[in-house]
């Protein structure tokens, strides 16, 4: 199993970026999880939106091989202080492209799209049901 | 990265003994002679130096010299032995015993002999890995020829009761093979007294070199096996190859001071493996695997609760550890052995095999034991599933 990690990705993995939490029932917080532990890795990204609509704030936290931890590091980073539609036009091939990940490792990329997507309609359903 | 990892791998090899670097050198150079060449000193001198590490070879585990028999190692001993065994004497039976837990080199070549028409029976093992003479003597039936248990556990150290396996055996007329790769060094083996027909052994795992082992095949009740080598009748027709002095000499001398060396090195290594394990186990959710008692003292294997295998891994790039066996982490498949301990298969890719050696030092151990508590703290501080757990 020897499995060679490009300089960003080793990077994210050992410092990684912005881990934690926030509030999830804070109506400018939206939250999205993704993936199982059974399944290779569990991701959850957190945003706190300002009244811009900007990214104010991001959290992670990831359970799963350095790729994931790494993607959750580098979504948390890149989307902060940029509009909500920029966050929500990343796609999985950006991820893969910016930490060179092993093709076996692909999938990570996708659950922190997926996971994304889900924090930013996590956002917007509060938004919408408190107006 | 400029410093090298703490070595904490020596299951999987040791470093070869300086002292038997030493001694294989001259074999390597003025020293050419072929063992097989009877008209001049070359060849004689190379034969000397061949039966004189057969004796050393033989001394470590109390045999006689003329019952080792030189292969190219651990894989190769268990394939002249399984299939050499039941190739003679598949006239009077078809059936093989052996154990779920046993190395890749008995397993497969088992699958091997069942694809030619043999069937055998993979005894399971409760969780401290040990298994139960009971269970092996139900096992044996009266077409039951050979039965095939490790000394020494790879991956999880633990020690078989051989003595009383071999019993059983002897009572059902079955022939007993040992696969001792791990145990050389690690464990006192007599011969004289063990009920054990045969016996395979690995250089490199006791501070010689790659590509050489050995064969024990007792002579009293006499072993017969069929070679699955043939060529120049070398090692009485089991096993034709010319014999590569060098590497025969260097298994002899280390062998040799196994054998001088044991009882001083035996307790020092204990003592250092239980500061690891004292230091590990400082941690929450860690899981030893298999039973700690019947164990050989160079051995720790752990499961990290919380913590994904790959990234444990990656993360202690400081140590050289392996996770599961050497031979099977080519795959992400968890390891075969701690599934069958019962292990689920997440803690099964989040364990970590330590294997101590001669060379092992406390300040080694220190530095690994702040190592591992770093990274597995950072990992579940990271995690947010430790979060729910905690």
């Amino acid at each position: 199993m020897r499995m060679v990690y490009s300089e960003a990705l080793t990077d994210h993995f050992e410092q990684p970026r912005h881990v934690g939490r926030l509030d999830g029932a804070a109506l400018d917080v939206g939250t999205g999880q993704a993936g199982t532990q059974e399944t290779g890795g569990v991701l959850r990204l957190q945003i706190r939106v300002d009244e811009n609509g900007l990214v104010a704030e991001t959290c992670f936290k990831a359970y799963g091989p350095p790729a994931l931890i790494a993607s959750g590091s580098w979504l948390a980073e890149t989307i902060r202080g940029g509009s909500l539609a920029q966050a929500g036009a990343l796609t999985h091939q950006s991820i893969v492209a910016a930490l060179a990940l092993a093709p076996s490792r692909w999938y990570c990329a996708l659950l922190a799209e997926e996971a994304i997507r889900a924090a930013i309609q996590d956002y917007k359903d509060k938004q919408r049901a408190y107006v | 990265m400029s410093l090298r990892p703490i070595y904490l791998d020596h299951a999987a090899t040791t470093p070869v003994d300086p002292r038997v670097l030493d001694a294989m050198l001259p074999w390597l150079s003025e020293r050419f002679g072929n063992p097989a060449s009877n008209t001049h000193c070359y060849g004689w001198e190379a034969e000397d130096a061949v039966e004189r590490a057969r004796e050393q070879v033989a001394h470590l585990v109390n045999a006689e010299a003329r019952e080792i028999i030189w292969t190219s190692g651990a894989t190769e001993a268990n394939n002249l032995a399984l299939k050499g065994a039941a190739h003679f004497h598949a006239e009077r039976g078809r059936h093989i015993v052996t154990v779920c837990t046993e190395h890749k080199a008995v397993l497969d070549t088992c699958a091997e002999l069942e694809r030619q028409g043999f069937e055998v029976s993979y005894l399971p093992v409760p969780a401290t890995g040990l298994l139960d003479p009971d269970t092996f003597a139900a096992a044996l039936r009266p077409d039951t020829i050979l039965a095939s248990v490790m000394a020494v556990n790879s991956e999880i150290g633990v020690v078989q009761d051989i003595a009383a396996l071999g019993h059983v055996c002897r009572s059902h007329g079955v022939i007993f093979h040992v696969d001792a790769a791990q145990a050389t060094g690690k464990v006192a083996i007599d011969l004289s007294i063990l009920p054990v027909d045969l016996l395979s052994m690995s250089a490199h795992k006791t501070y010689g070199p790659k590509g050489v082992g050995a064969l024990y095949v007792r002579r009293k009740p006499r072993v017969r096996l069929l070679a699955q080598m043939h060529g120049g009748g070398h090692e009485k027709g089991l096993r034709s190859g010319t014999l590569p002095t060098h590497q025969i000499v260097g298994m002899g001398e280390a062998f040799q001071l196994a054998r001088l060396e044991m009882a001083d090195e035996l307790p020092r290594i204990q003592a250092l493996r239980d500061r690891l394990w004292e230091g590990v186990s400082m941690l929450d959710e860690v899981w030893l695997n298999g039973d700690m008692q019947c164990r050989i003292p160079h051995n720790l294997n752990v499961s990290f609760g919380h913590v994904e295998g790959e990234s444990l891994l990656a993360g202690l790039g400081a140590i050289a550890v392996s996770s599961g066996s050497a031979c099977t982490s080519a795959s992400q498949e968890p390891s075969y052995v701690l599934r069958a301990l019962g292990r689920s298969d997440e803690l099964a890719r989040s364990s970590i095999r330590f294997s101590l050696g001669r060379h092992t030092t406390e300040a080694e151990i220190d530095a690994a034991v702040l190592e591992l508590r770093r990274v597995v703290e950072r990992l579940r501080s990271v995690s947010p599933l430790w979060e729910l757990a905690g």
